[in-house]
C-alpha cells in the first residue's frame, strides 16, 4: 500500500513529464488544426489564385518568346531593305528616309555615351513608402533625361518610346506592359556630362534626392562612354492614328 | 538512463512542435495570400494586360512576316516591296510623332494649376490606356519632350488618339489618374469630350547627335 502511494506520487511530481504531456497536447492540436485546414475545404482557396499565376507566368514566357521573334525578324527584314537599296532593287530613297525615321522612332538598336542609373529600395532601412523605389520615381527621371536631351533610353532593357508608359500594379512595375523589378537600371544615350550634371542635381527630384539622403532609397548616376540601347520590340502604334498627308 | 530518455524525448517532442508551428504559420499565410482579394486583383489585371500586350505582339509579328515575305518578291512585285517598307514607316512616323496624325480620340481641358509630376502621371496614363498619339497644349508629344521646362500654364489641353470610349471611360474611372489627382490636389474642373476625328501636329523631333544606330550584319 505505502509502496504504491510513492509512485503515484513520484509520476505526479516530475516537471519534465507534466511538460512533455502539455507539449504533446499542444502538437495534438496543431496536427489536428492542420489536418482540418487541409481536409474541411469543400473549395480550395489557392486553386483559383494558382490557375492565376501559372496564367501569368505562361504568358509573361509567351510575351518574352514573341519580344524574341520580333527582334529577330526586324534585325532580317532592316539588313534585308539594306540590301535592296544598295543593289538598286527598291528606291534608295525610301529605304534611306524609311531608316532614319526607324532610327529616331526607336526601332534600332543605338549606341553612343551617356548615363547609367541605379535605383533600388533602401538597404539599410526598414522597407516602407519613403525607402523604396516607386514608378513614379522612374517616370520622373525619364522625363528629366528627356529634357537634358536624352536620344535613346531604357529602363532594365526596355526601350523608351513615345508610347512608353510606366505603370505600377500595388508593387509589379510595368514598362511596354512587361514586368521588370528592381534593382532598376535606366540607362540613357545623350551629351553625359549635361545628363550626369542634371541627375545630380538635388535641386532638381527634390523628392527623390531627399529619399536617397534620409530613408536610404539607392540611386547612382554613372557616367559611360559606350551604351548600348536595344530597339522597341512591342507593338506599333497605327490601329487609329494615320499619318496626316 | 531514464532521465536521458527523457530529455531527448522532450528534445524530440518540442522540435515536432517547432516543425507543426512553423508548418501551421506558413499555411496560414499562403491561405490568407490566396484568398486576399486585393493579391488575386493584382494578379488577374496582371493577367489581363499580358494577354492584350501578346495580342498586339502576335499581331506585330504577322505584319513583320508579311513585309519580309514581300521584301522576299521584290524581284515579282517591286511595288509591293516598297508599300511595305513605307507602310512599315508609317508606323514609325506615328511613333516618333514627326509627322501630323489624324483621328478619333477624346480632348480632356483641365482648369487647374497642376504640378510638373502630375502632368508627367497624366501623360503616362494617357499612354498607358491605349492613346497612340498626344499632344499638350497643341504641342506633339514625342520620344523627345518632356513637360520640365514646357512653361506650360493652365487650361492644360491634352488631345490623345486612340479608342474614344475606352480612353474616356479610363481617364474617370474611380482610381484612375484623375481620380488620384483629386485626392492628393482637391476637386479639379475639367472638360472631356469624345473626338471623332482630332488632329495632331507635328513635333519638333531632333535627328540624333550621340546615338548611331548599330549595323546589322548578317
Amino acid at each position: 500500500m505505502k509502496k504504491i502511494s510513492v509512485d503515484l506520487l513520484d509520476v505526479k511530481i516530475r516537471p519534465a513529464k507534466v511538460l512533455l504531456v502539455l507539449v504533446s497536447i499542444g502538437g495534438g492540436i496543431l496536427v489536428s488544426s492542420q489536418w482540418r485546414t487541409r481536409i474541411v475545404r469543400v473549395v480550395n482557396p489557392i486553386q483559383p489564385y494558382t490557375s492565376l499565376t501559372v496564367t501569368r507566368d505562361a504568358l509573361t514566357e509567351e510575351q518574352s518568346r514573341l519580344k524574341s521573334e520580333i527582334d529577330s525578324i526586324t534585325k532580317s527584314i532592316a539588313s534585308r531593305t539594306k540590301d535592296l537599296g544598295i543593289a538598286n532593287q527598291v528606291d534608295k530613297a525610301i529605304v534611306q528616309e524609311s531608316s532614319a525615321v526607324l532610327e529616331l522612332a526607336g526601332l534600332t538598336d543605338v549606341q553612343g555615351e551617356g548615363v547609367k542609373i541605379i535605383l533600388d529600395d533602401s538597404t539599410s532601412y526598414l522597407l516602407q513608402e519613403q525607402s523604396i523605389a516607386h514608378a513614379a520615381d522612374i517616370r520622373d527621371i525619364v522625363s528629366l533625361l528627356k529634357r537634358a536631351g536624352a536620344e535613346a533610353i531604357s529602363i532594365n532593357g526596355e526601350r523608351v518610346v513615345t508610347t512608353t508608359a510606366v505603370d505600377c500594379i500595388v508593387n509589379t512595375i510595368l514598362v511596354n506592359e512587361t514586368r521588370i523589378s528592381n534593382p532598376f537600371e535606366i540607362s540613357a544615350i545623350g551629351d553625359k556630362d549635361l545628363l550626369h550634371r542634371v541627375l545630380v542635381d538635388k535641386a532638381i527630384l527634390q523628392d527623390l534626392h531627399k529619399r536617397v539622403s534620409s530613408d536610404g532609397v539607392v540611386y547612382q548616376v554613372t557616367k559611360e562612354n559606350d551604351i548600348l540601347i536595344k530597339a522597341h520590340s512591342g507593338g506599333l502604334p497605327g490601329v487609329n492614328a494615320k499619318v496626316s498627308i | 538512463m531514464n532521465e536521458n530518455r527523457i530529455k531527448w524525448e522532450f528534445f524530440a517532442t518540442a522540435l515536432l512542435l517547432g516543425v507543426l508551428i512553423v508548418w501551421q504559420m506558413n499555411t496560414k499565410d499562403s491561405l490568407e495570400r490566396a484568398q486576399n482579394p486585393e493579391v488575386q486583383e493584382v494578379v488577374a489585371v496582371e493577367v489581363a494586360r499580358l494577354t492584350n500586350a501578346n495580342s498586339d505582339l502576335r499581331k506585330e509579328l504577322a505584319d513583320l512576316s508579311n513585309e519580309e515575305y514581300n521584301l522576299a518578291q521584290v524581284l515579282n512585285n517591286k511595288a509591293k516591296a516598297e508599300e511595305s517598307i513605307q507602310s512599315k514607316q508609317e508606323k514609325a512616323e506615328i511613333l516618333a510623332g514627326n509627322k501630323p496624325v489624324v483621328g478619333p480620340g477624346i480632348e480632356l481641358v483641365i482648369y487647374n494649376e497642376v504640378s510638373i509630376p502630375q502632368l508627367i502621371d497624366l501623360l503616362n496614363a494617357l499612354m498607358n490606356i491605349g492613346a497612340e498619339a498626344i499632344s499638350l497644349n497643341n504641342v506633339r508629344v514625342t520620344n523627345q519632350y518632356s513637360v520640365w521646362g514646357a512653361e506650360l500654364k493652365p487650361p492644360y489641353t491634352f488631345q490623345a488618339i486612340g479608342g474614344p470610349a475606352a480612353l474616356s471611360t479610363s481617364l474617370t474611372r474611380r482610381g484612375g489618374v484623375v481620380d488620384q489627382i483629386e485626392a492628393s490636389s482637391g476637386a479639379l474642373e475639367f472638360k472631356l469630350e469624345e473626338k471623332n476625328q482630332l488632329s495632331l501636329p507635328a513635333g519638333d523631333v531632333r535627328d540624333f547627335k550621340h546615338a548611331k544606330t548599330v549595323e546589322i550584319n548578317e
